[in-house]
């Protein structure tokens, strides 16, 4: 008998020989056992501002220690973090060992009020976030998934019992550009992101425009209206700048007015908070009130320069309540 | 599917194949933690390949042949 195992992780389902790895990877069959390599092994740490993740309603100019290891279940063509996330451990330059309580510990010392699963996919590290964010809720910290959120429905809600907020990409609403692009599927990330809500973890989005691929604006006006109906009309919506990398050179970043045209489309569209980003001095990445217009937050780049939200998150002046969480 | 990326073949832990995988994945070959490239916050866990950490959601898929 030949010990094949198949992770039931993530939507590819990968049938796994032995001494094989799955897509990711770094799921790897050994002696006819699925082991984590990259557990405790991350590739990546730092202290980041919450709004890099992108996170603009949940604990606005605190820190986040952010962590990733080696591996990803999605191959996207144009990788920000292809060293990262399209490699498994062993073809690492830098390999930290941190054990989960490690790293709630460095999280602690450096004054984060979070950890953040990032950089790559948390997904396919799975069983370390999991661990981590567990010891993180019993030392106060909240946890923080940035992700493609290309899993399954049951790790998925075993997850959301230790997660906090969650920035996901969707990354177009078109299955055709998710085959081609990402080598994943559509419904999946949609089935996520409903599961988050549904499970109580505070949801953001993040669509990356890219020229000619996914900015067209039919597109994104069915995008924000399933945001709004699926998520609800308070859900963060950014829309960030692409840059070539990786495996798409070939085309430029996308023009600022691009994603101010895709901004209005999905304020339109009935969605209260749409952000750009990648975009330094737009007025877009500013928190306004839907009520009355009101500037609540502004912010340049990552750096919050203004905050005039009340303590328990509403607006100064007509006491609307913004979606968040803020304390 | 991609490539097989790491083996283990219960080989001795003088082989230099084994070695060689266990020190990519920075661990040493007699079971203490290597880690020479990066250096870590922490070092000198005993650890080795079938001590990694078991996954989560997955199960048997056997096929005979």
């Amino acid at each position: 008998m030949k010990r094949q195992v198949r992770c039931d992780l993530c939507p590819r389902q990968c049938v796994i020989p032995e001494g094989g790895a799955g897509d990711c990877r770094i799921r790897v069959n050994l002696e006819g056992r699925l082991r984590a390599t990259t557990y405790g092994r991350p590739s990546a740490m730092h202290i980041d501002p919450v709004e890099k993740k992108p996170l603009f309603h949940f604990l606005p100019a605190t820190s986040a220690f952010s962590i990733a290891t080696a591996g990803c279940n999605l191959h996207c063509l144009n990788c920000q973090n292809w060293p990262l996330s399209q490699r498994d451990g062993t073809e690492m330059d830098r390999l930290f060992h941190a054990e989960p309580a490690d790293v709630v510990a460095a999280a602690r010392e450096e004054g984060c009020r979070s950890i953040a699963y990032t950089y790559s996919d948390p997904v396919v590290f799975y069983e370390y976030t999991y661990d981590t964010a567990e010891l993180a809720r019993q030392a106060d910290l909240r946890n923080l998934m940035i992700t493609a959120g290309y899993i399954n429905r049951e790790p998925l809600r075993r997850l959301c019992r230790v997660m906090d907020a969650t920035n996901t990409d969707l990354k177009a609403f078109d299955d055709a550009f998710y085959r081609k692009v990402t080598t994943a599927r559509l419904k999946p990330v949609l089935d996520a992101l409903v599961t988050f809500r549904e499970e109580g973890v505070w949801v953001e989005v993040t669509n990356l425009v890219i020229p000619t691929l996914n900015d067209d604006l039919a597109m994104i006006r069915r995008m924000a209206r399933w945001i709004r109906d699926e998520l609800g009309e308070g859900t963060p919506l950014h829309f960030s700048r692409f840059y070539p990398r990786y495996r798409m050179r070939n085309l430029p970043p996308t023009p600022a007015e691009t994603l101010v045209r895709a901004r209005k489309e999905a304020l339109d569209a009935g969605l209260q908070f749409v952000y750009i980003g990648n975009v330094m001095g737009n007025p877009g990445e500013n928190t306004y009130c839907p009520r009355d217009g009101t500037l609540l937050i502004s912010r340049a780049g990552f750096r919050v320069t203004e905050n005039h939200l009340t303590a328990d998150g509403r607006c100064p002046k007509c006491n609307q309540k913004i979606p968040g969480v803020w304390q | 599917m991609r490539k097989p990326c790491l083996t283990e073949k219960a080989l001795p832990s003088t082989d230099p194949k084994r070695r060689r995988l266990l020190l990519a994945l920075g661990l040493s070959a007699s079971g203490g933690l290597a880690l020479a490239r990066a250096g870590g916050p922490r070092a000198g866990r005993n650890c080795d390949l079938l001590s990694l950490r078991e996954a989560d959601f997955y199960h048997r898929h056997d096929l005979a042949g």
